[in-house]
């Protein structure tokens, strides 16, 4: 019987479904490693269920890239959610003041003082917001909040079925990020917008077409494009 | 999947506030360099700009997801938004333009009338300055729609609503002088003409300036925007923005005796003012038709505006009648813009 406590009480922390170290001041960052992303749209599912997304639209999706001609031809899947930037695009421009960032990082949205302008939707240069037209907002990841403040996971993380996408405490030095961060090199989508996002790629520059080279990609938010 | 955010509502709006704060611009421009041939039609264009700014304002009002919060702006303003300027600005430009047409309207007898209205006038058209420049500064600021990003947006948008401005006050001036059976002064025609000749001109090329400069800079996203504007976007783009909101009327302007016929001028006025709608509707729809996956990909989506339901080309429709009704009702409150300019009753025909 003992050991089937001790079962319960480490096997969500062995699947990583809890969060594993954490500061007194946590500051909450994801990395996605693209070398271990399957492309099993387990993550973009159990965010629709866990958060209630409306069908048409996502909190996070997963882009298909497809490069080269045959035989030499790569596939490479690129999961994308809501950056929770340090320097966020979305949060000056709300006339009210609903979007803001927390102490911990996490952006989030007050969905009882959004007037549903739509301007942050448009500021945000990730298109990782999208207007809710069932609660009349607009909408968006907050790393599943309302799990991180019971200690587990963000739904994605804790379903992923390759382990690609590792949450924690950049804060803490022993968390599982702030190890992914120091052990392999890490890059951030758009760098360029001086955003300064928290969501960090492992293998990253797989995902991103060279110039000139063929390319599909599949994604929801653009359909399937082939350039040549 | 199209991802218009600002649909047919936002489309119409740089438009609504672009007839509104030119109309404005235009009455202080006759006061404050004392036009005198143009004197007759000061509150005349006040009177519209009120209206329209009322009508601009009810297009942004119906766009939220929850109206009934817009009051959240004055009670909850993050000060670092554009939008709550936008807000500010246009509270106080209605404020102080109501108190002006009411000083044109019942005050013109008074000692302090021209000092007060010139004053007026003035801080007016400087708020409608900021006030028209603040829409093309809310697309301008946003990093990442190759159409809105641009410092030249605020100056364009004042352009083309100096230049819609002056249109709807020509076209407004030859259609209630006719039925209300006043005979129209050429001379005013003449000279409305000439001042959207010049407009024009800037207006034109500014926006093709905008375009060359984009061309030639040619960021990633350049050809999936030029696909839409090209595609997408051809017939409103090239044929009513560019053929005949731009060129027809700027090569019949050239001709004198169209300025100094009604008929002419009242078509020209429409051409200009279907100019201006198109440019606003494809720099807002267009922005928002180029689609960019994050592995760096672009795409060109659609959007049809929906007939009915919410954001649709209805709500526009009924937009532009509210906007139509209050200038009416402007006109019936305040009826001394009949009697402006030294033309008291109106030459009757």
């Amino acid at each position: 019987m003992s050991v089937y406590i001790e079962l319960r009480r480490q096997l969500p922390a062995i699947f990583g479904r809890v969060i594993d170290k954490k500061s007194e001041k946590p500051r909450w960052a994801m990395v996605i490693d693209l070398r271990k992303c399957i492309g099993c749209y387990a993550c973009q599912a159990s965010c629709k269920m866990e958060n209630g997304v409306p069908y048409e639209f996502f909190r996070t999706h997963v882009e298909q890239i497809e490069r080269g001609r045959y035989p030499n031809v790569r596939r490479a899947f690129l999961p994308v959610l809501c950056n929770h930037c340090e320097k966020p695009s979305c949060v000056p421009v709300c006339p009210v003041g609903a979007t803001y960032k927390r102490e911990d990082g996490i952006v989030v949205i007050d969905y009882d003082r959004c007037i549903g302008c739509g301007y942050c939707i448009q500021a945000c240069p990730y298109d990782a917001r999208y207007f809710n037209p069932y609660t009349r907002t607009a909408d968006k990841c907050d790393f599943c909040l309302h799990r991180i403040e019971q200690g587990l996971v963000p739904a994605c993380v804790a379903n992923c079925r390759a382990g690609a996408r590792i949450f924690g405490d950049l804060n803490h030095p022993d968390s599982p990020v702030s190890k992914a961060l120091k052990e392999e090199g890490v890059a951030v989508l758009k760098p360029e917008t001086g955003n300064e996002p928290h969501v960090f790629y492992i293998g990253l520059e797989q995902a991103i077409p060279l110039r000139g080279e063929r390319v599909t990609v599949v994604s929801p938010k653009i359909g399937v494009v082939t350039y040549e | 999947m199209s991802d218009v955010v600002w649909g047919t509502l936002i489309g119409i709006y740089p438009f609504l506030s672009g007839m509104a704060t030119g109309s404005l611009i235009l009455a202080a421009l006759i006061e404050l360099l004392e036009w005198r041939k143009l004197r007759e039609l000061t509150l005349f264009s006040l009177i519209i700009s009120w209206a329209l700014l009322i009508a601009a304002v009810t297009a942004l009002f119906i766009h939220l997801g929850i109206p009934l919060r817009a009051f959240y702006i004055f009670i909850h303003p993050q000060l670092s938004s554009p939008m709550v300027y936008g807000v500010y600005s246009w509270l106080l430009l209605f404020i102080l333009l109501t108190a002006t047409i009411v000083i044109y309207n019942w005050y013109t007898d008074r000692p302090w009338f021209k000092t007060a209205s010139r004053y007026l006038l003035l801080i007016n058209m400087v708020l409608a300055i900021i006030f028209s420049s603040y829409s093309g500064f809310l697309f301008g600021s946003i990093k990442g729609v190759e159409l809105w990003s641009s410092p030249l947006t605020p100056i364009s948008f004042l352009t083309s609503a100096v230049l819609s401005g002056a249109a709807v006050v020509t076209l407004l001036y030859v259609v209630v002088w006719r039925l209300t059976k006043t005979s129209i002064k050429h001379e005013i025609l003449n000279t409305l003409g000439v001042i959207i000749l010049i407009v024009l001109i800037a207006s034109l090329f500014i926006q093709v300036i905008e375009l060359l400069v984009k061309a030639k800079i040619s960021t990633a996203s350049w050809p999936a925007t030029y696909t839409a504007l090209t595609s997408q976007l051809a017939v409103s783009f090239i044929g009513l923005q560019f053929l005949l909101g731009g060129v027809v009327p700027l090569v019949a302007l050239l001709l004198g005796s169209v300025r100094k016929s009604d008929i002419g001028m009242l078509v020209i006025a429409l051409l200009v003012l279907i100019g201006a709608l198109a440019y606003k509707w494809n720099t807002v729809i267009g922005g928002q038709l180029v689609e960019e996956a994050l592995s760096g990909v672009y795409a060109v989506t659609s959007y049809t505006p929906p007939l009915t339901g919410e954001d649709s080309i209805l709500w526009a429709i009924g937009v532009l009648i509210w906007g139509v009704f209050l200038i009416a009702l402007g006109l019936v409150v305040f009826p001394k813009w009949r009697v402006m300019g030294g033309t008291e009753g109106g030459a009757r025909s």
